[in-house]
């Protein structure tokens, strides 16, 4: 499933949430990073159908979301699990995920109840399927969130921070679901989360500020850190200068720091950058002055 | 996509919570016991089992629309709880349907206390006047009379509930229905659809079909919309307005969630 984003705008009143934005990505998975108010979900709505472009076209397999028809044939293939989702709370999981697979166009009565076992199997829900959702943790409302957006089978699978508020165990397990999905689908990841997108997806897209500041290999955005990363410890203050700190970590007699900089403090021993240094150098640069 | 079965699904789906929410028998059941016993004490041996059965559905109409308004006012609202409206735009089905379906199985569930009712009540009729047909006259007059005017005010609840908060609604639904159906223009100084065609009470078909005799109807504010009930005709044309009322109640709580954004 191929998706086209050209000269994409989106305001709000005054406030332009994404300005003229260009991407191209095909079957596989994407991340979108970027700091809050980047315009990710904005993005994420837009190419959901949810939000209409203020101006620019978002074609999806071909269909122009612009348009009524467009929006129509793109929802019928499409996933999405929002940010926040809040379930019924008088339905059982299983009872969710029929609704769902009802509204999704999913007519056989058979069909819809296997994928509905499948599916609560994938996510390790199966012997809570009868509890009502009012019932569930955080965790497991989310575990079903992501269920619901596979029942009808979608091409385009769109999931907007969906290991926000997994315990590790469950964020593994989540991990490992949605890497398998990019096989045959176009799977778009929004996260604050890096080692997620470290994890499952090749590419990686970065905004900023409503703009594309990366659009890349994800093994590319973390060898943007290197020879430029570094690791600090220090008894005292933190390192002082043009330094962006991208971790830091108590240890038994001070403060241990990670630092990417082109100008490195003395004593700072350089260290292999990860997907984190990428980011952060990657931020540094977009906020440099030009 | 099978459109018939995506507008099931949620007519069913909704049906099953409304079923399941503790909240929605409390708001009908007490209101339905209590209409019945008003009822009760108006049901005559002396008079004919059609008449019976409309002048105690008027009685019910009073009543149980508040009931069922103050049960459906956060219906449309639950369905924009974070994420869920998003979630449910990315769906193929209509929004319309969606809309009448969410109302619709809600909806169906709050009445059945409301049918039990006219069963029990179609029963009594037929023993005290000693006619078998007082049941068909009873379900009739539920159709007719009460049926509007659930749909009338559960229209309005929602969409209420839509653009203010839920609670506030619930109480302002009791003198919305009053000013409605009640407090004639003699008792306000606003305009009323009391007495005219617009009025969701049930007075004109219960007029047209049952032969009650009405007490405002025909005698509203404006002369042009308020004709002296006349059998079929205006029992029809109010059936009409109550109706048309409600699909514009409807048509704007659609408009609201689905506006464009």
């Amino acid at each position: 499933m191929d998706v086209a984003i050209t000269g994409l705008t989106k305001t709000f009143g005054r406030s332009t949430a994404l300005h003229r934005l260009d991407l191209e990505f095909g079957t596989g998975m994407i991340g979108l990073l970027g700091p809050n108010g980047a315009g990710k979900t904005t993005l994420m709505r837009l190419l959901t159908g949810i939000l209409r472009p203020s101006s620019g076209r978002i074609a999806v397999g071909g269909h122009d979301l612009g348009n009524r028809s467009g929006r129509a044939s793109v929802k019928r293939m499409l996933g999405y699990l929002p940010q926040h989702l809040d379930l019924y709370p008088d339905l059982s999981a299983r009872e969710f995920l029929d609704y769902i697979g009802l509204l999704k166009g999913v007519d056989d009565k058979r069909e819809r109840r296997a994928r509905c076992e499948r599916l609560l199997d994938e996510v390790g829900l199966t012997d809570s399927a009868k509890r009502r959702l009012g019932e569930f943790s955080g965790g497991m409302k989310r575990r079903v969130g992501i269920a619901q957006a596979l029942m009808a089978d979608p091409r385009l699978v769109v999931v907007d921070e969906p290991t926000t508020g997994l315990d590790p165990e469950e964020r593994m397990r989540f991990r490992s679901l949605l890497a398998g999905l990019g096989g045959q689908r176009t799977v778009v990841l929004s996260t604050h989360i890096l080692d997620d997108v470290a994890q499952t997806c090749p590419r990686v897209a970065v905004l900023a500020a409503g703009r594309l500041v990366y659009d890349g290999s994800t093994s590319g955005l973390t060898a943007s850190a290197e020879g430029r990363t570094y690791r600090v410890d220090t008894s005292g203050p933190q390192p002082a200068g043009g330094h962006s700190i991208a971790n830091a970590a108590a240890t038994g007699d001070g403060m241990r720091y990670r630092i990417v900089t082109e100008q490195p403090p003395a004593g700072a021993v350089p260290v292999a950058a990860t997907l984190e240094d990428g980011y952060v150098a990657l931020m540094r640069d977009a906020r440099a002055p030009r | 996509m099978n459109r018939v079965a995506a507008a099931g699904a949620v007519v069913g789906y909704e049906a099953r919570m409304a079923a399941r929410s503790r909240a929605v028998w409390i708001g009908t059941l007490p209101v339905a016991l209590l209409c019945l016993l008003i009822a009760l004490a108006q049901v005559s041996g002396q008079e004919s089992a059609r008449l019976n059965a409309g002048a105690t559905a008027e009685a019910v109409a009073l009543l149980v629309p508040v009931g069922i308004a103050v049960v459906l006012a956060d219906r449309l609202r639950r369905s924009r709880t974070a994420g869920l409206d998003e979630l449910l735009d990315t769906m193929p089905g209509s929004g319309t349907g969606r809309v009448v379906g969410v109302l619709g199985g809600a909806f169906a569930v709050a009445l059945l206390p409301v049918a039990a009712l006219f069963a029990v009540l179609g029963a009594v009729i037929a023993v005290r006047t000693g006619d078998p047909a007082a049941t068909a006259w009873s379900a009739l007059a539920f159709v007719l009379v009460v049926l509007p005017a659930c749909a009338w005010i559960a229209a309005l609840a929602s969409l209420l509930g839509l653009v203010l908060p839920v609670t506030p609604v619930r109480f302002l639904v009791v003198p919305l229905w009053f000013w409605a159906v009640a407090w004639n223009h003699t008792l306000l100084w606003v305009p009323t659809p009391v007495g005219t065609l617009l009025v969701p009470s049930g007075e004109y078909p219960s007029q047209a079909w049952f032969g009650t005799s009405p007490s405002w109807a025909g005698r509203g504010q404006l002369d042009w919309l308020s004709p002296a009930p006349a059998g079929a005709a205006t029992g029809l044309l109010n059936l009409a307005c109550v109706l048309l009322g409600t699909a514009l109640m409807v048509g704007c709580a659609r408009l609201i969630m689905m506006r464009k954004r």
